[in-house]
């Protein structure tokens, strides 16, 4: 049953994309999959700093506001100094976001949820008063499209940049002591306090990290609508959690499938791009989004229940003795 | 109130914290603006406080079992169009009705999803949330629904002995909620397993049932608020009250803010309802002050903030400032 | 002479406990030291004190020859000193190199993890230990005694020259106990100090150099495990002024209430049969890990057997859930209040009236405010619960009182079976002596109670016959004439094993 959880996502993934193709063969025209590839790349950035977040043990609800002010950042500051310096302006803007949010969670602590709300609300708001509530265009910047229909290397830049984001992030998970410390902490946070792990900093280090990844959204975001203003990315957050949670990765934190993520990623797109060479409305892309990650942890949800003769609980109750158990108490 | 232990004082000025927020914010607006004063305004506010408040009922139950819903932002764009949709054909009343029981039913859902499923209530709610969704966009189209009847639409603008309807149905929700809450077998074992699930299931507590039934009256306060809100705006369409970060989030805030803790065991309604209020009131009072509508959304995050880290700051200016801290829990 | 570890005059208490009393100890270099009591003798708390959990309330610690006072269990680790505790502090979806060295990371320079140094240095260390375990495995998938090695290994990786182990056989098969042996041969080879808590009188005599007896939080008793036996071991252990402030009654003892039937749960306790009469009390008695308190949640539904009956009145039951176990009239009484008994957050007019409220609703189902608060009363006048009143936070009441307040739930569901899993633990003296009144009233009702404890005085005093469990099976049936310390002892530690009947 494990294989479910180790390449479930896989096959889901060809099954559906097998289904579209029946129906409709040019959906797997090398052309319309690097389509769908480069339409998942906002989501599938943010995903992967989602991963390293839920990994953790949290995961980070304001990303979607980052996002927008990104492209409020973008919008105002390239006419001044142009796109490099205007992207690497942004860059350290979300940074910033990214430590609020971590100092809040690790000094102030304030439970994760309500805090990235908070902070969503916040950064929202600073990126409209940024610019005073109107839209900032981008249309006098050709440069900046680079971010989505420049090539580099003959790929579209959009898809490079999830590649690179991805691997980084990958070296990070698995060849860093920085990413052990996160699997660490996600898996019994206790144990790694008292392993001497330096628990706040790292977690002030995942939600800049989740700050970053929703920079880049924001850069190939912004670049396809040309536009800044703050109502931007609304629905990022709760979509980069739903690709971390079908592509594996558990809410409890300590196992992050990074490769799942993309693909669940690439997975949610092909739905919508699917559904819309079908001349279907969108909104049945949401109806699949919801189905599927509801099924896909029943069928997990269900594992665990068939898999144990007694009642999760029963578990929990007749287990190894507690600590309290051996106390002299 | 004092009593034994020094302890005691300190918590509670921090149960009544939100209401003295309240109390306090309410007198300097009332003091520095002649127009938050009027009788108008003051009633203005209590009606914007109930189409959050509603639903914040609903919500306060579930945070106190321990679980929370994402979904009733979408679920509430889906009850709100299908009311409107509904009505030419069914008439006010059978609407209404059926409503109700939908809302209770599409709860309830979520309830088994959780229950028997054991699909943590985070992404079982997430999941609903995209299905209601599309269904609201599926729904006649997607195209925002225009109300004709005009007693309903009075239902929300009205006034009743001039208190308006929507706070007249928010009070009678909290009352019912508290009533739900305190006196019955039903809230003390949504209490219980907020408290400790493994405690409540040696005690012979039903899980199963009880957090069926609380999700299904976050449904059911959500279709109340649906019916408050479409009224109010004469239509309903898929994305409304989805600003500002999102209808469940606004909900949740509220809850958390007047003290119930995410972690579940204890809350109160009569807290949520004054939380409700605050906000309504900071939103009033911002207006009045023509404070910028984007200044307002900044204000508004800071403070929230501030109300979720009381904890955390109390916890800081402990170790820097010498309190007698009878709260050791080993 | 230097010692590793030099403690004197220790004092500990908590809240309404003293659990540790001018505990004065040397351990020399090298040792192995055993460490044996009841449960409550204080062991766990002054390993605790050792290992840096919490400080002690007075006295000194010095290793080798410095003084310490820790406060956190990381400078106990920078000190040298480990301790492995029953419940393990790993991380599950980590692998088992990955866990060893999660503090110290093995890196190339630039920070990159060596994954080779990794499995290389977690190889070494297991080889040290004498036991092959692949380094890539995640905690999660091995065996408790597999965790275990991994703990011990980190304690090596730590380079500590101290080891405490607490109760580390307590979940092992005898093969897993054999390479435990191997493996603290292979620690004191390396010249490494090792404290071990145990119950198992054949382990003190396998392993240690010399063996201390706690009781009642004092040292009764530091020994020379050569010079010494079993039965001047136990007797240090539970011989104590008989100060029994319970006058024990039978009470008249009727039909068979409770019955079990080859009841097997596979690994944790097997084909265990018995009854239990209208108003007998019956001790169920044993170690930690003997299977007492797995058979008790049997019974009242928590944990499913695999084989087996039981029977109440004679009808056979199937009971799943504790709400079946209720409805037969079935009541039950954790061993953790904490974690499975009390509602901290509510009231104790709550906490008393929660298993029965569906029962004091009016017709519109509400709750019936006076009906409520007279069950309350009456239980707190029953149980001489002291508290501040009914809306007091159950959190706020004494060890002895919340305990009251549970059985008073476990009471007012009129049950005609009363399982109680160590009713007294965390109880100080007064509430104690209450209890066991209150125990012989309800027998004297004709409610059959089944008394599982390791407590040995209290199981002693209270019941009228005891039955008594070693690995899962019975190992002894003492009638009351027949019960004394050294018997249960003798069949709780193996040594003695009752005929198969």
């Amino acid at each position: 049953m494990k294989i479910w959880e180790r390449y479930g996502i896989f096959f889901l993934f060809l099954v559906i994309l097998g289904a579209f193709a029946l129906m409709i063969p040019r959906i797997v025209s090398p052309n319309n999959l690097l389509n769908i590839l480069v339409q998942s790349s906002i989501v599938s950035i943010a995903a992967a700093g989602m991963t390293l977040a839920i990994t953790s043990g949290g995961f980070d609800l304001s990303v979607g506001a980052i996002y927008a002010l990104v492209s409020c950042v973008l919008g105002k500051v390239i006419p001044v100094v142009g796109l490099t310096l205007g992207v690497f302006t942004a860059l350290m803007v979300s940074m910033i976001c990214g430590v609020f949010n971590g100092l809040i969670i690790t000094k102030l602590r304030v439970q994760t949820f309500v805090a990235t709300l908070a902070t969503m609300i916040i950064f929202r708001g600073v990126a409209f008063i940024y610019t005073g509530g109107r839209d900032v265009e981008l249309y006098g910047l050709p440069a900046i499209k680079v971010f989505t229909t420049g090539r580099f290397l003959g790929l579209p830049v959009p898809l490079l940049m999830t590649l690179i984001v991805f691997a980084l992030v990958y070296f990070l998970y698995h060849h860093t002591p920085l990413g052990l410390h996160i699997r660490a902490i996600g898996s019994n946070e206790p144990a790694a306090v008292t392993s001497g792990i330096r628990v706040d900093r790292i977690k002030i280090a995942v939600f800049v990290f989740t700050a970053i990844t929703a920079c880049f959204s924001g850069l190939i975001g912004t670049a396809q609508l040309l536009t800044g203003n703050g109502r931007l990315g609304t629905d990022l957050a709760l979509q980069a959690i739903a690709a971390v949670i079908l592509g594996g990765t558990s809410l409890a934190g300590g196992r992050g499938r990074l490769l799942g993520t993309l693909v669940a990623s690439i997975l949610l797109a092909t739905i919508g791009n699917g559904l819309n060479l079908l001349g279907v409305s969108a909104a049945y892309q949401d109806l699949s989004t919801g189905i599927i990650l509801i099924v896909a942890l029943a069928v997990e949800g269900l594992r665990q229940i068939l898999g144990r003769r007694e009642s999760f609980s029963a578990k929990a109750v007749a287990g190894i003795k507690s600590q309290e158990a051996s106390d002299a108490q | 109130m004092r009593s034994n232990e020094s302890g005691r004082v300190r918590i509670d000025l921090r149960d009544r914290g939100i209401l003295i927020a309240l109390v306090l914010l309410a007198v300097v607006l009332a003091l520095i603006n002649h127009d938050f004063r009027k009788p108008v305004n003051m009633l203005n506010i209590l009606r914007e406080a109930s189409f959050e408040g509603t639903a914040a009922v609903g919500m306060t139950l579930c945070i106190i079992s321990g679980a929370f819903d994402l979904s009733i932002g979408s679920l509430l764009a889906l009850l709100g169009m299908v009311t409107i949709g509904e009505m030419h054909a069914l008439g006010l009343a059978p609407t209404i009705l059926a409503i109700l029981v939908l809302g209770f039913a599409a709860g309830s859902l979520n309830g088994i999803l959780v229950s028997y499923l054991r699909i943590p209530a985070f992404i079982t709610t997430l999941g609903m949330m995209y299905v209601y969704k599309a269904l609201a966009q599926i729904y006649h189209g997607g195209v925002p629904q225009v109300a004709t009847n005009a007693i309903f639409t009075k239902i929300g603008s009205g006034l009743f002995l001039g208190v308006p309807i929507p706070f007249i149905v928010f009070a009678t929700c909290a009352v019912i909620g508290t009533v739900i809450l305190r006196r019955t077998p039903l809230g003390r074992y949504i209490q219980a397993i907020g408290n400790s699930e493994k405690a409540s299931l040696v005690a012979g507590v039903k899980l199963n049932r009880t957090r069926i039934i609380t999700f299904g009256l976050v449904g059911l306060a959500t279709a109340i608020a649906a019916i408050l809100i479409s009224s109010r705006m004469w239509s309903a369409n898929s994305t409304m009250k989805s600003g500002n970060g999102g209808y469940e989030f606004n909900v949740i805030a509220a809850v958390v803010l007047g003290g119930t803790s995410l972690a579940g065991g204890k809350g109160s309604i009569f807290k949520t309802v004054v939380a409700a209020v605050f906000i309504a009131v900071l939103k009033n009072g911002m207006n009045l002050l023509r404070i910028e509508p984007y200044w307002q959304y900044v204000v508004t995050g800071i403070i929230l903030l501030i109300a979720f880290s009381m904890n955390g700051l109390r916890a800081m200016l402990g170790r820097i400032l010498p309190f007698r801290d009878t709260q050791r829990v080993i | 002479m230097s010692y590793a570890i030099e403690i004197k005059g220790v004092y500990k208490s908590f809240p309404g406990v003293q659990a540790l009393t001018d505990i004065s100890l040397n351990v020399a270099k090298g040792e192995i030291h055993a460490v044996v009591g009841e449960n409550g003798a204080g062991k766990s708390t002054l390993m605790k004190i050792l290992g840096g959990l919490y400080p002690a309330d007075a006295g000194t610690i010095l290793l080798e020859g410095r003084e310490i006072a820790f406060h956190s269990v990381r400078e106990a680790i920078a000190a040298g000193v480990s301790v492995i505790y029953q419940e393990f502090n790993l991380m599950p979806d980590l692998s088992v190199a990955e866990n060893i060295l999660v503090s110290q990371p093995p890196v190339y320079r630039r920070g990159i993890l060596s994954k080779r140094a990794l499995v290389e240095r977690t190889r070494s260390l297991l080889d040290q230990l004498g036991i092959a375990l692949d380094p890539g495995i995640l905690i999660e998938e091995l065996s408790v005694s597999e965790r275990q090695v991994v703990e011990i290994a980190k304690a090596l990786s730590f380079e500590s020259g101290i080891i405490i182990m607490d109760e580390p056989t307590a979940a092992l098969s005898s093969k897993e106990v054999e390479r435990l042996y191997a493996i603290i041969a292979a620690l004191k080879a390396k010249g490494k100090t090792i404290l071990y808590i145990t119950h198992r009188l054949k382990e003190i005599f396998d392993l240690s150099d010399r063996v201390t007896v706690l009781r009642d939080g004092k040292l009764v008793a530091t020994l020379t495990t050569a010079e010494t036996d079993e039965d001047t071991i136990v007797r240090h252990m539970v011989g104590r002024d008989k100060a029994s402030f319970y006058h024990y009654e039978p009470a008249p003892q009727r039909e068979v209430l409770l019955e079990l039937k080859g009841l097997t749960k596979d690994g944790y306790f097997e084909d265990v049969s018995f009854t239990v009469r209208s108003g007998e009390i019956l001790g169920l008695a044993g170690l930690i890990g003997c299977g007492r308190d797995e058979l008790a949640k049997a019974v009242y539904g928590l944990l499913a057997p695999d084989r087996g009956e039981i029977l109440i009145s004679g009808h056979r039951v199937r009971i799943r859930r504790p709400q079946d176990a209720l409805r037969h009239g079935i009541a039950f009484l954790a061993e953790d209040r904490k974690e499975f008994g009390i509602f901290a957050e509510m009231n104790v007019k709550e906490n008393l009236t929660l298993t029965i409220i569906n029962r004091l609703k009016h017709l519109f189902g509400f709750i019936q405010t006076r009906a409520e608060h007279e069950t309350f009363r009456r239980y707190v006048d029953l149980m001489q619960i002291r508290c501040a009143g009914a809306a007091q936070r159950v959190m706020d009441l004494s060890g002895g009182n919340q305990q009251k307040v549970m059985l008073g739930r476990a009471l007012a569901t009129d049950c005609r079976v009363l399982l109680l899993l160590e009713p007294t633990r965390g109880v100080d003296v007064g509430a104690k002596s209450e209890i066991y009144t209150l125990l012989h009233q309800l027998a004297k009702k004709g409610i059959a109670i089944l008394l599982a404890s390791s407590d040995l005085p209290e199981i002693l005093s209270v019941c009228d016959r005891t039955v008594v469990l070693w690995q899962g099976r019975i190992t002894g049936r003492l009638s009351k004439a027949g019960m004394d310390e050294n018997a249960v002892m003798r069949c709780a530690t193996g040594i003695h094993v009752e005929a198969a009947s």
